[in-house]
């Protein structure tokens, strides 16, 4: 008995003896995150300043941007109310009014979010639109989809959509209040200057119509614009261009840099919490995140459908729901104000080739470039339809692979369920706030005199 | 009650015989006329007490035979009629790392060619199951995976004590050919209750095995046919991966191809002397899986996995019994019902004075199905793998053996976006088992891990510890 006493404690010890030499993950950064996970950490951050918009020559001139942030504030280029207010629903003007909605008015407060429109899943402009305003702060980071569902290729050519569809005016229009209110500015900024026949007393005065646009159809607007010559709608369209190119230089300023995360990846490893660096892990491991929100603006530009059920009051509703990307295409293809145009300052910039009509991947249906995380916590309601209000729902409804029902369109190959525990989502939240950088100047956010 | 009795009136007898006349009676005086009347009386008593305890004697001589004939009978017949065995499995663990297996490959720095289609962090490396700490085959952390996702130890890395299982064997003999068995393990494990979004189980019930078998009375060759929940046909370590059974305390690499326990249809016939064996199966297919061994207990394909093995034991030592197996179906737990599965393997086990060899290797295969050339695997899961182990061990006494094992697998599994696991790992083992008495058997255990080819090398070896006591 005592031989197999010995020998069973000589077993054991020899045993925990090479058990207490298994090797140790060792040289872990920060003790959290290997050499290779910190090599996709730093794709991430720090945020470096924008890069320059070759297509807008424009877009650094403080000049034009000093007139972008007017034009930003300023609702007097704007249609009548379709939707009026009715005293709850943050409506801007009673209905058929005028001069009531500017840019600002769905791109409010520090972080340019719609917070007034109720329900305020989706924005009540001239009309409810059937999408979530999204943040404007940071929107330079895009390099080539801007918007939802990637209405355009560059920043400026972007602008010019919502102010052509949702404000209840045109090009012809806008130009024409260009002329009226601001042709001075204008006219010392850009080059050539505004034609004078805009001038509602110039003798060829009627070479404008006060609205014209080619997207009009077979309306008066459309036909107004087949009536113009093509060195007169050309003129239009450069001013048009140019109104946007100003809108573009305003928003380029827009920028919040040096969130918490970014001085962390510069190495100041105190600036997020521990449970921020575990949901940081999680964000390029487990969850992988970073497959769509990648690079320093946390996204692909890329569409992806992850299954976003159509809720809310003003949503596009079944049996198409919101066709996303897959329609999208189509505005895309046919606007005058892409990078490749001949509105572009630059038509050597590289873009995706345009598929032609009818040849746009059925995939896309449905789908919408992935949105920026940059300042997340600050931004809610998320996704296209606003009906999320917190980023805990958000990181749940990824954690169950999306949603499953009321959507056009079938998932994407990525959106998996990911397995994750209540802490760990906790710990992914947590890593998101560590997104919101320093706020925009605060001479940005006002309202210039005189407006 | 009544020996008792009988018992403690012959001592008080001789008792006061003994002291009668020497002491109590001798000290006082009694009247001559008075004395006689006293002894006939003892005498009398003496006698009729000699009869009774004579005839108490006669009645516990008959009990004992009574007794002995009844056990005897309760031996004989105890088979039949049913028995509730078991066994306590407690343990210690700790695997270096995190306790994983596996690491996934950040910006796909081994494996570039999944850029673009999977994410790197759902490509992983190594094998999820490669860090198993008792004989269930629980991985001590799950970690990041995402084929496997039930996480039920959860160890991060930290050493643990650990109630492996609770374990429950019920046997019922309803006639002399017709058995019914049952295999229960309770499984002590954590649990967040707090958490609704958790994929872990808390405590629960496996119910391993739960079969009836009939033994066919037959002369020429041994047959009998076995419905339900039963061990599977495929190698040889599916017949001793229970803790008191298995020589080791972990299983090897291949156990999930060969150790499942499928629900259906077996038989197994023996000839020549029991030399010859061949099982054959009808089953779901839910013993073919990758992925930690709790199955779907009803079959989510179209149709059933058949499945055999044919082996022949050499009279060499107690037995050097070589086999074949096989098995073939549509694959288990995917949508699509015209995606096969196949698995093949030969094993080895010798039993020579006191030395004890296992072997066995496997492949299988199961192609899955892909929408289209961009995205593999997208609508069935695609796995092919190998693998291989080899058992030594050595009684040295009748309490100690020793044992080395080197088990290598690998696979590579697939699941569209989802993931992907580039597996290729050798591991080497080396333990000592200590069997105390009958009821208590003790195991150590240090494994090294090895990834192999493209794969990197991380920290997950395995020391584990095993105590054992059988019921």
């Amino acid at each position: 008995m005592q031989i197999f006493r010995r020998v069973l404690m000589v077993g054991f010890a020899a045993l925990t003896a090479v058990g207490g030499g298994c090797q140790d993950e060792s040289s872990l950064v920060d003790g959290v995150f290997t050499e290779a996970e910190m090599t996709t950490v730093r794709t991430l951050g720090p945020l470096p300043p924008p890069a320059v918009d070759t297509t807008n020559r424009y877009g650094d001139d403080a000049k034009v941007a000093q007139l972008g942030q007017r034009l930003f504030f300023d609702p007097g280029y704007s249609g009548a109310i379709v939707t009026g207010s009715d005293g709850k629903n943050g409506g801007l003007g009673a209905k058929g009014e005028t001069g009531k909605v500017s840019c600002r008015s769905c791109h409010l407060g520090d972080w340019m979010i719609d917070n007034r429109s109720q329900p305020n899943g989706t924005s009540l402009g001239i009309d409810w639109f059937f999408r979530n305003s999204p943040s404007l702060v940071n929107v330079t980071y895009y390099d080539e989809q801007f918007g939802w569902v990637g209405f355009n290729d560059d920043l400026w050519g972007k602008n010019l959509i919502p102010a052509e569809f949702v404000m209840g005016t045109d090009r012809s229009g806008i130009v024409h209040y260009l002329y009226k209110k601001y042709k001075a500015e204008y006219n010392a900024l850009f080059s050539p200057p505004l034609p004078d026949a805009l001038d509602p007393t110039h003798p060829e005065a009627a070479r404008f119509p006060m609205s014209a646009t080619p997207i009009g159809g077979t309306g008066p607007a459309g036909l107004a614009w087949k009536a113009m010559t093509a060195a007169d709608q050309d003129s239009i369209n450069r001013a048009y261009a140019n109104f946007g190119k100003a809108l573009a230089a305003y928003e380029r300023l827009l920028v919040s840099r040096n969130a918490p995360f970014d001085r962390y990846v510069s190495g100041e490893l105190s600036a997020i919490s521990t449970s921020a660096k575990r949901g940081l892990k999680l964000f390029i491991g487990k969850a992988a995140c970073n497959a769509c929100h990648s690079e320093a603006n946390f996204s692909d530009e890329k569409f992806h459908n992850t299954g976003v059920s159509q809720i809310g009051m003003y949503v596009l509703k079944a049996p198409d729901f919101d066709p996303g990307r897959f329609g999208g295409v189509d505005v895309y293809r046919d606007w005058d104000f892409k990078a490749q145009g001949a509105y572009s300052d630059d038509r050597s910039v590289k873009r995706d080739p345009i598929p032609a009509a009818g040849q746009v991947d059925v995939k896309l249906k449905g789908a919408f470039r992935t949105k920026g995380l940059r300042n997340v916590a600050m931004t809610a309601p998320y996704m296209h339809t606003g009906h999320m209000t917190t980023l805990k729902e958000v990181v749940e409804f990824y954690n169950q692979g999306g949603g499953t029902r009321d959507f056009a369109g079938g998932k994407d190959p990525l959106m998996k369920p990911l397995n994750l525990t209540a802490t760990e989502i906790d710990d992914l939240v947590a890593f998101m706030q560590t997104l919101t950088g320093q706020p925009v100047p605060a001479a940005l956010l006002q309202t210039p005199a005189g407006l | 009650m009544a020996t008792v009795t009988a018992h403690a009136s012959l001592l008080w007898l001789l008792f006061l015989l003994s002291i009668g006349p020497g002491v109590g009676f001798a000290e006082e005086p009694v009247p001559a006329g008075e004395r006689m009347v006293p002894e006939r009386e003892f005498v009398a008593q003496s006698e009729r007490l000699n009869r009774e305890i004579q005839k108490l004697r006669q009645d516990i001589d008959a009990l004992r035979e009574e007794q002995t004939a009844q056990s005897q009978q309760l031996r004989t017949l105890s088979p039949l009629a049913g028995r509730i065995t078991g066994y306590l499995d407690f343990g210690f663990f700790y695997v270096s790392g995190d306790g994983t297996g596996i690491r996934y490959d950040a910006g796909y720095q081994n494996f570039p060619e999944y850029r673009g289609l999977v994410p790197d962090s759902w490509v992983f490396m190594g094998d999820p199951l490669a860090t198993m700490i008792n004989s269930r085959g629980d991985p001590a952390n799950t970690g990041d995976s995402r084929a496997i996702t039930f996480n039920p130890i959860h160890s991060d890395g930290k050493p643990s004590f650990i109630m492996n299982n609770v374990n429950l064997a019920l046997f019922s003999g309803i006639t002399e050919n017709l058995q019914v068995n049952a295999l229960i393990d309770f499984v002590p494990r954590g649990r967040n209750v707090s958490n609704s979004n958790a994929v872990f189980l808390g405590d629960y019930i496996d119910v391993k095995l739960a079969y009836a078998e009939y033994n066919v009375p037959l002369q020429r060759f041994g047959l009998s046919l076995t419905v339900g929940k039963f061990d599977s046909v495929l190698g040889y370590e599916y017949r001793v991966q229970e803790s008191p059974d298995r020589i080791t305390v972990t299983p090897s690499l291949i156990c999930r191809y060969t150790c499942g326990r499928p629900l259906g249809l077996k038989a197994r016939f023996r000839f020549l002397d029991e030399r010859l064996s061949l099982n054959l199966a009808l089953t779901n297919g839910s013993n073919f899986i990758e992925q930690f061994p709790i199955y779907d207990e009803v079959d989510s394909n179209y149709f059933q996995t058949g499945s055999g093995r044919l082996a022949y034991k050499f009279p060499v030592g107690a037995g050097l019994e070589i086999g074949v197996s096989g098995s073939v179906g549509v694959q288990d737990q995917q949508p699509s019902k015209d995606v096969l599965q196949w698995h093949v393997g030969v094993d080895l086990h010798l039993d020579y004075r006191g030395l004890d060899i296992q072997a066995e290797f496997v492949q299988g295969r199961a192609s899955g199905k892909s929408s289209s050339d961009a995205v593999r695997c997208d609508e069935a899961q695609c796995l092919e793998y190998r693998g291989a182990y080899g058992l030594v061990a050595y009684r040295i006494t009748n309490w100690l053996m020793p044992y080395a094992r080197v088990d290598w697998r690998e696979a590579l599994h697939e699941s569209g976006a989802s993931f992907v696991y580039q597996s290729n790992a050798m591991r080497v083992t080396g333990g000592l088992r200590f069997e105390i008495g009958t009821a208590v058997i003790l195991k150590a255990e240090y494994t090294h891990v090895r990834e192999l080819g493209r794969l990197i090398e991380f920290p997950d070896d395995v020391l584990v510890s095993s105590l054992v006591i059988k019921y």
